[in-house]
């Protein structure tokens, strides 16, 4: 007699249990056998797109450890460089928009290899590349988190990145772009507007070119490119006033417009 | 028709998928992500390879299960079938292509909701034996991909001056360059509309070839 699986109730309950209970096994398996290989992927992804942001190096010319070896060494405020906790450079730094009372972490990338024991000098202007202030906010269809680093003036910035992002493939995901992001490389000024004005204006190519403040924005993703405008012009503000309020901004805008 | 047909050879599954019974030209299927991931080749390639892997091992899996599976739960668990192997494509690109796995994670759970993957399973893998059911997974993930390929084709060249994101020369200078001097890139073409008016010129175009195909024997017959 032919197997029917259509008559009895139990044989369904139990098919689809068995059935939902292996495949859920063999994911879940699959999963944790690939933890770890993410989680290294995940964090030499963030080391080069911080060597990256600061223009340590070529990331395409160094290996995996150079890379690692470049961030513990010359970047300070990145918690997760390295394990030893008495290490001076993973220590985060945080700054404090008076405003609003909100904590504001920064990372601060040098000239030169930092000693591990010694207190990071944030003041040290002379030795220091640039600041990075954590930009995020929400895209066209979700959060973008990234950092945006500037100059140690902090009149123009030095990178942009965004480390992860929902943006629709081919159009707002594009602000990962170097197309994108080499604007940024370039030096746009970021010096603060007149009153009621943007720190950057990111808009169609024609309409700035003169601007110092422009950026072109992305064709196709007016929304993305609008929210990008709209969240780091928030967070060049906060940012400005907890640097004022840390003595960071000393008021020389070589760089002025 | 090839649906619901038993015995099909798992060569001729695979072929009437790719040509007579093409999932976007003749069953137009799969249309959301035709529209949505075509701006860009590489990305097309990436998106096409997942499917392929999900269709074909989806109605491999569901064949193999079909003598089994209640008629009353078979859509959730074909569903839990595509979601295993989407999922498994999603770990493999984290694991071995974490920069690319970065660009394409949006796409790859697109996959689950390809109605391509679930109406193979359905129309075909449901009622055939397992190899004839890859067979033709894999028959309509490449019928899929290469009207796909071409739809990226035209509006990667025309919107962006690019070719799976290299430069086109043109002598002196590239296709980009001059499209950025000239002020001629076809925006369109970079936005989803875009999409529908090259998609809508291929299926044109295809329909057009195969119905020359049938009327080209029957005139013959008809002459002799």
């Amino acid at each position: 007699m032919k197997f029917n699986p259509n008559k009895s109730p139990a044989y369904v309950i139990v098919f689809a249990a068995i059935v939902s209970a292996a495949f859920a096994a063999a994911i879940m398996a699959l999963h944790a056998a690939g933890a770890g290989a993410v989680r290294r992927n995940e964090r030499l992804m963030e080391e080069k797109a911080l060597v990256d942001l600061f223009g340590l190096a070529d990331v395409r010319s160094l290996n995996d450890g150079e890379i690692t070896r470049l961030v513990r060494t010359r970047i300070a405020g990145y918690a997760n460089a390295g394990d030893d906790p008495s290490d001076e450079r993973r220590r985060e730094i945080l700054l404090t928009d008076p405003q609003t009372g909100a904590k504001i972490p920064l990372l601060v990338a040098f000239r030169h290899d930092l000693d591990p024991r010694a207190k990071v000098d944030l003041h040290d202007k002379a030795n220091i590349l640039a600041y990075a202030l954590p930009i995020s906010g929400v895209g066209f269809w979700a959060r973008i988190d990234g950092w945006l680093a500037v100059t140690p003036d902090l009149s123009r910035t030095v990178g942009i990145v965004f480390l992860r992002h929902s943006e629709t493939p081919g159009l707002g995901g594009r602000i990962t772009e170097s197309e994108f992001r080499d604007q940024f490389r370039r030096g746009v000024s970021v010096t603060p507007p007149p009153d009621g004005g943007k720190f950057i204006e990111i808009s169609r190519a024609s309409a700035g070119q003169q601007n110092p403040r422009h950026v072109d924005a992305i064709t196709g993703a007016t929304g993305t490119s609008t929210a990008v405008e709209r969240f780091v012009n928030r967070d060049l503000a906060a940012f400005r006033r907890a640097a004022a309020a840390a003595g960071l901004d000393d008021g020389k805008d070589t760089h002025s417009p | 028709m090839a649906d619901g047909t038993n015995n099909l050879t798992p060569r001729k599954a695979m072929l009437v998928q790719l040509w007579d019974e093409n999932p976007i030209f003749r069953q137009v299927l799969g249309i959301c992500s035709s529209l949505a991931v075509t701006n860009r080749l590489f990305n097309t390639l990436l998106m096409c390879a997942g499917l392929a892997w999900a269709t074909s091992m989806s109605s491999l899996t569901a064949s193999l299960l079909r003598n089994w599976i209640p008629q009353r739960v078979r859509i959730m668990v074909s569903v839990l079938i595509i979601a295993v192997y989407v999922i498994v494509v999603d770990i493999a690109l984290r694991v071995f292509f974490a920069e690319i796995h970065k660009d394409i994670a949006a796409y790859v759970g697109l996959i689950v909701t390809n109605c391509i993957v679930l109406g193979r399973i359905e129309a075909f893998a449901s009622k055939n034996k397992p190899l004839a059911s890859l067979a033709d997974g894999l028959g309509a993930a490449l019928g899929y991909s290469f009207m796909l390929l071409a739809v990226a084709t035209v509006r990667e060249v025309l919107g962006f001056g690019t070719f799976c994101g290299l430069p086109i020369s043109l002598g002196s200078v590239t296709l980009k360059d001059w499209m950025a001097a000239h002020n001629a890139q076809w925006v369109i073409m970079v936005m989803p509309p875009g999409a529908f008016f090259v998609l809508a010129s291929m299926v044109w175009i295809a329909r057009a070839i195969a119905m020359r195909g049938q009327s080209a024997p029957e005139a013959k017959g008809g002459a002799a």
